[in-house]
This record gives structure tokens, sequence and C-alpha cells, in this order.
């Protein structure tokens, strides 16, 4: 087995195990599920059914909660490992530290893909409005926006497991880092409730990507050493 | 015993946790097939030693090698061929016996489903544990679990095992298969074992090293315990 493929490998095993862990327990999904659809319902009562700028309104408040309901899952991806004191299992493997902070990442934007997939329909009846461009690329610029969040969202975790005040730092690390994502996937969302086509939201995906190879190389880099302690 | 290979060797190994020293200028050799105890109370520096093996953490000074391979440059290869126990469960508790095993050995590098099979049912049997595996491993005793735990360490045939307090929290019952199964496997397997147990330290080991405030005080063959004032470790 190659190098590329064995890390695959095992950040498909660790994807796995925590989609079954959470299966059992079901905490993490239960409050990413509340907090998205009470805060999509919070806006509709705050805003009314249906706002003369809904366009407008609604991305913004849809990748706010995407956001937050993320933060959930951030709290636990490695932190649970450390309380549990199943990371020295993980730090036991001789499998590269990558390839688990992969898996994490991965099993985060799962998480935040099924809220969403619950969280956009439901916000989409109760404004009363749809997306008037391609679905694909509505897809798209969600795909790449949440795995965006998952990964800075994975690497702080990564960051803070050490310490005692992980809950207040992981949304005060995750702030500074998200704009690069947030700002281009509400605008890319905004032009495509406005029935915008690639050509219009080229830039903003462009931006997801670069700042997406940017955190993907930070979080390579750092986490080896974040992992050994 | 294969006197002739080195499984492990540490020099001048040392481990500082800000200023105090878990571990201090350490240098011994294990060789291969043997098993090597490691003895003292608690905070002599038993575990660090065996984090250090197992390349779970990094030394401040010194070097120690397995099977050659470097801890500091090589750990993944390392880590190919060692089993860990540590003192603390590194089971997932809402999984089964056999969805941890089968976890552990993916991330081993095992794929057919066959042979995980078999690997899981070989090293259940040993450890008599083949009747609850599908149990969740929190329903489970802490002797059961810490059998599970052991078959975790062993389920990839690793050539060293470290077993940082192995029978702590076990029944005699599981304290006796762990025993057969190390004499079993003498001179097949290296294993490196901390206890703070004497009585069965002497009983399955090839030598013991003492180990008092993070330091080797002495390292002494199976035919002279007899001559070891255990208690002043303990003063």
């Amino acid at each position: 087995m190659g190098a590329q493929s064995r890390n695959l490998h095992i950040a498909w095993a660790i994807l796995l195990k925590d989609l079954r862990l959470e299966l059992r327990r079901k905490y993490e999904i239960f409050s990413m599920f509340t907090f998205a659809l009470l805060s999509i319902i919070s806006f509709s009562f705050s805003l009314g059914p249906a706002p003369s700028n809904v366009l407008d309104v609604i991305p913004t408040s849809l990748w706010v909660i995407i956001l937050f309901t993320g933060i959930i899952s951030f709290t636990t991806v490695f932190i649970r490992e450390m309380d549990k004191g199943t990371m020295d299992g993980l730090r036991s493997l001789p499998s590269s530290p990558q390839a688990i902070f992969l898996g994490k990442t991965f099993y985060c934007f799962i998480l935040m893909g099924i809220v969403e997939f619950v969280l956009i329909p439901a916000s989409m009846i109760l404004f009363n409005y749809s997306f008037n461009s391609d679905l694909a690329l509505v897809i798209l610029t969600f795909v790449l926006g949440t795995f965006n969040i998952a990964l800075i969202g994975s690497m702080v975790s990564a960051l803070t497991m050490y310490s005692e005040s992980k809950t207040i730092l992981i949304p005060l690390l995750t702030f500074p880092l998200i704009p690069g994502s947030l700002i281009p996937s509400v605008t890319a969302t905004m032009k495509l409730a406005f029935g915008a086509n690639l050509s219009l939201i080229l830039p903003e995906l462009r931006l997801i990507v670069a700042f997406l190879l940017a955190i993907l190389l930070a979080s390579w880099l750092i986490f080896e050493y974040v992992f050994y302690e | 015993m294969r006197k002739e290979e080195i499984a492990v060797e540490a020099k001048n190994l040392t481990k500082q946790y800000g200023y105090f020293y878990g571990l201090r200028d350490a240098s011994f050799r294990v060789y291969s097939g043997e098993i090597f105890g490691l003895f003292g109370p608690n905070g002599a520096g038993k575990t660090t030693l065996i984090r250090l093996i197992a390349t779970l953490t990094r030394p401040t000074k010194g070097e120690v090698h397995v099977f050659g391979l470097d801890v500091t440059n090589e750990a993944e290869k390392i880590k190919e061929v060692i089993g860990i126990l540590t003192d603390r469960s590194l089971l997932y508790d809402d999984l089964t016996g056999r969805e941890n095993l089968e976890f552990y050995l993916k991330m081993y590098g095992f794929s057919g489903k066959d042979e995980i099979k078999r690997k899981i049912g070989e090293t259940t049997h040993l450890l008599k544990v083949e009747d609850r595996l599908d149990d969740t491993v929190r329903t489970l005793s802490s002797g059961l679990r810490r059998r599970f735990d052991i078959a975790r360490a062993i389920i990839h045939s690793p050539k060293l095992i470290l077993l940082d307090e192995p029978f702590s929290g076990l029944d005699i019952d599981s304290v006796d298969i762990l025993k057969n199964f190390l004499v079993k496997r003498k001179g097949e397997l290296t294993v490196i074992v901390s206890t703070h147990n004497f009585e069965v330290a002497r009983e399955i080991c090839d030598r013991i090293a003492f180990l008092k405030d993070g330091k080797i005080a002495e390292i002494v063959n199976a035919e002279n315990y007899s001559q070891v004032k255990v208690e002043k470790y303990f003063a």
C-alpha cells in the first residue's frame, strides 16, 4: 500500500470509528440539530415569514448557524480522545498524524453536512425562497465552505486539546481564522440565491479554495507537533 | 533467549518535565526474547521510560533505539513492531470489544476481512475473552476490560510488548492468564513490564531494573533476586 493510500485508509478508519461512536451516543449530532433548528426558527420569528430582503439576510444567517453548529463538534473532536485517554492509542499507531487529522476533519465535515442537509431545506420552507442557480453550484459552495470551517475547527480543537479552558479557547481561536472562509462563502451563497452562474461566483470559489489550501498546509505542519505534546 | 540481538538500547536517557526529572541518565539494554522488568514505587520513572520506548513522548536528552531504530527519527517504523499497554485503557467505551480490535487492526494496516477475523479469534481465545467480543466495553468488568486492552496491545503480533502495570486491577484468573501468556511466549517475544509487585516480577522476568527517583539504581539477573532488598526502594 502506498503512503497516500495508506493515509487515506487511516483517515477512513478514523472517520468510521468516530461516526460509529457518534451513532451510539448521539450527543453531538443531537445538540447540533437542536441548535441549528432552533436558530433558524428564531430567525424566522425575528424576521417574519417573508422579509423583503430575504435573499440578502438568509445566506448570512445560514453560514452563521453553520459556523456555530460546527463549534459544537470542534469542542469534542480531539478533546474526547484526550479526556478518555484514547489519544495515547492513536499516538501508539504507526500512522502519520496528518492522516489522523484528516480523519477527524472529515468527521466534523460529515456531522456539519448532515445538519446542513436538514437546515437548508428548513430555511427554504420557513422563508419561502429558493436558490435560482444550478444545484451543483449550490452544493459545491456549501461543500467547500463547510470543509473549510471543519478544517479550521479541527486545527483549533487540536491546538487547544491540552488546555483546561478549551471551551473558551476554541471560539476565541476560531473567529480570527474564520472570515477568510466565511465572507466568500456568504457572498457566493448570496449570489447563488439571486441566480448567479459559475463565472459570477468564481472569484469567491477561488478565495475559498486558496484559504482552504493555506489552512490545510498550516495544519499539516503544525499538527505533528501538537499531536506528540 | 537470543542474547546476541539487542531489542532496546538506551543511553543516558533523560526526560524532564519543566524542572522535574521524570527519568535521569538511564542506560540499559534489553535483549531479544527477554522479559525485562521495571520495578519501583510510584513516581520512580517506570511509566516515563515505557512512554519513551513507545515513542509516545520524546527524550529531553540521550537516546533510545528499538531494534536499531531511533525513537526520535524513526518513530513510525518502531510503532509497527511494538505493542503497548498503558495504565489507562485505550479502548473506546461505546464500541464493542470486536469493533475496538477491528479498528486497531485496520490502523495497523490490516485490511482483509478473513485476516482480521482470524487475528481477533486467535488473540481473544488466548486471553479467554472470545465469548464477550460483542459486548460494549463500557459494560465489561475492569478485569475483562484489561484483558481486551492486552488483546489490543498484542493483536498485530508485535516483536516488543511494553506493559505498564499490567497486573493492576486484574482478578486472580486474569493475572494467571496474562502470566501464562507471557511465560509461554518467552524467547519468542521481547517484553518490558513495569510493576510495583515484586513477587509477580520475580516470577516472570529474566532481569529486573530497579528504579528510584527517576534513576535506574541496579539491574539484577533472575538468579540474584533473593539478594535484593526491595524495601529500600519504598523507603
